[in-house]
């Protein structure tokens, strides 16, 4: 491999001796980049677990019993009061639509979650985005298994649920993390620069979780509320989601583009405030 | 080498700043131990945070190829929530090592205390910020970062500068008293007045400190 750089020379090395000799190097420098933050990130995510868990008898399980007990609920609400669903197969609603949500809602308090490094911070090459990536990494690894491992115990209560397509669903749950990740980034710049603005906020989450998709699919409600919530992109995730789930759920009226420009334009939004308020702090 | 170029920075106190270092350029060796003496406690954490790239100047550029350590005796990385086991294995995980050898490693040390139930347990604060020193000894670095070395019990210090003297890497450190300097110090910068300056023999710079 070429050198790097002018450091392995033997001279004494300065930052304009770094002169990359080739552009098989420059790649070779950036997978090493990439590289360093995958250890990092692995190991954040893995210390995390082991902090949350530590004496629980569950161990690691208990992070898929939250979303498994909430969509449970939903299922048996859902079913009970016949709400109108695209082809009632409320299984796959619950668990397409709340999946979706929570992958949403876990990313974007992951930006929180940045708050409590427990010094973590302090060794070189680890920073506060770091940990937040990671959070939102986790979100999206756990949210991801939690759709194919409910699957199973849905087939045994005799459900016609089948594993829901591969690529679509990273595609969905992806797309899920990152939005939560930008709009938490958002989130977080706003209550930084206006304090007071920290309970509306608050009730924004309450707002977008309403209209997330997780209670009525875009063709069941009524035009009037509709043209107001197909506004949320998670609903469109959701939508999508059930569609993994089952091919003949109907989506003709949603797209992934919508969700992948809003997650694209809040990261911009989200990566730029932090630069300019880490220049500040 | 690590390069202070016009390097100006303020540090905050309470609303306002006050100026720290003023335009100063310098060049430190990071191949040799370097013992920084002078200004407050605080100031000179503040000087290694800023070489080790953890704070940025308000003006000027710091250049270096360096890889700094994790700064000693100035902040923890061990999550107080997690074995002493636990905290090694995220640090050896964080540089893809072998986390059971970096455990054997740290146990070799028996003068630090690092004995079995000592890292498969929660550690006591003491014991914990032993341990984190021989650990961040023990990781690969091109130049070691260590404040206020009084701090550090002797049992601790001296493997410490033994494994990094093993690595012929660097150490850059801050001390109070002229013993420590003279004992680990081969050239001494002193910061003062809005300035820092380096000087090839520790006797220099203590007596410029006084």
């Amino acid at each position: 491999m070429p050198p790097l750089s002018g450091a392995e020379s033997g001279f004494d090395p300065l930052p304009g001796d770094g002169v990359l000799s080739s552009a098989y190097a420059a790649a070779a420098r950036r997978f090493h980049v990439l590289a360093e933050d995958w250890l990092i990130m692995r190991a954040l995510i893995l210390r995390s677990l082991r902090v949350r868990h530590t004496g629980n008898p569950l161990g690691i399980f208990v992070e898929v019993f939250r979303p498994l007990a909430i969509c449970t609920a939903h299922y048996f609400y859902f079913s009970l009061m016949q709400r109108s669903v695209p082809g009632y197969q409320y299984a796959i609603f619950t668990v397409g639509g709340f999946s979706i949500w929570f992958t949403f809602q876990a990313a974007s308090r992951a930006t929180d979650g940045a708050k409590y490094p427990a010094g973590s911070h302090n060794i070189p090459g680890i920073t506060r985005m770091h940990l937040r990536v990671a959070g939102a990494l986790w979100a999206f690894i756990l949210y991801l298994f939690f759709a194919y491992a409910v699957v199973y115990p849905l087939q045994l209560l005799g459900q016609p649920v089948k594993a829901p397509d591969l690529v679509l669903s990273l595609i969905d749950y992806g797309l899920a993390a990152l939005l939560g990740f930008s709009y938490g980034l958002v989130c977080a710049a706003i209550c930084e620069v206006v304090p007071p603005l920290k309970p509306v906020v608050k009730l924004m989450e309450w707002a977008v979780f309403i209209s997330s998709g997780v209670y009525d699919s875009l063709l069941t409600i009524p035009v009037p509320v509709a043209k107001y919530i197909q506004y949320n992109p998670l609903i469109d995730l959701a939508e999508y989601q059930r569609h993994a789930y089952y091919s003949g759920y109907p989506i003709f009226i949603v797209t992934l583009t919508y969700p992948a420009i809003w997650a694209l334009g809040l990261a911009f939004f989200g990566l730029a405030a932090n630069r300019a308020l880490g220049r500040r702090r | 080498m690590i390069h202070l170029a016009g390097v100006t920075m303020s540090l905050p106190t309470g609303a306002d700043t006050t100026p720290f270092l003023r335009d100063i350029t310098v060049s430190l060796p990071t191949h040799l131990r370097c013992a920084v003496i002078g200004g407050l406690a605080p100031n000179r954490t503040h000087f290694l945070r800023l070489i080790s790239g953890k704070e940025r100047p308000d003006k000027g550029e710091v250049l270096t190829q360096t890889r700094f350590s994790i700064i000693g005796n100035a902040g923890s990385y061990f999550h107080p929530g997690l074995t002493g086991l636990e905290n090694i294995t995220f640090c050896a995980r964080r540089y893809g090592l072998d986390a059971w050898s970096l455990t054997k490693t740290v146990i070799a040390f028996e003068n630090v205390d690092a004995d079995w139930p000592a890292v498969t347990n929660k550690l006591p604060v003491k014991r914990r910020r032993a341990m984190e020193l021989l650990v961040s000894a023990l990781l690969p670095y091109d130049c070691y970062l260590l404040d206020d070395i009084e701090q550090v019990p002797p049992t601790v210090l001296e493997p410490l500068f033994d494994i990094i003297a093993a690595r012929q890497a660097g150490v850059i450190f801050t001390a109070r008293t002229p013993k420590q300097v003279r004992q680990f110090g081969d050239c001494g910068g002193v910061i003062g007045a809005n300035s820092l300056q380096l000087f090839s023999e520790v006797e220099e710079a203590l007596a410029v400190h006084g």
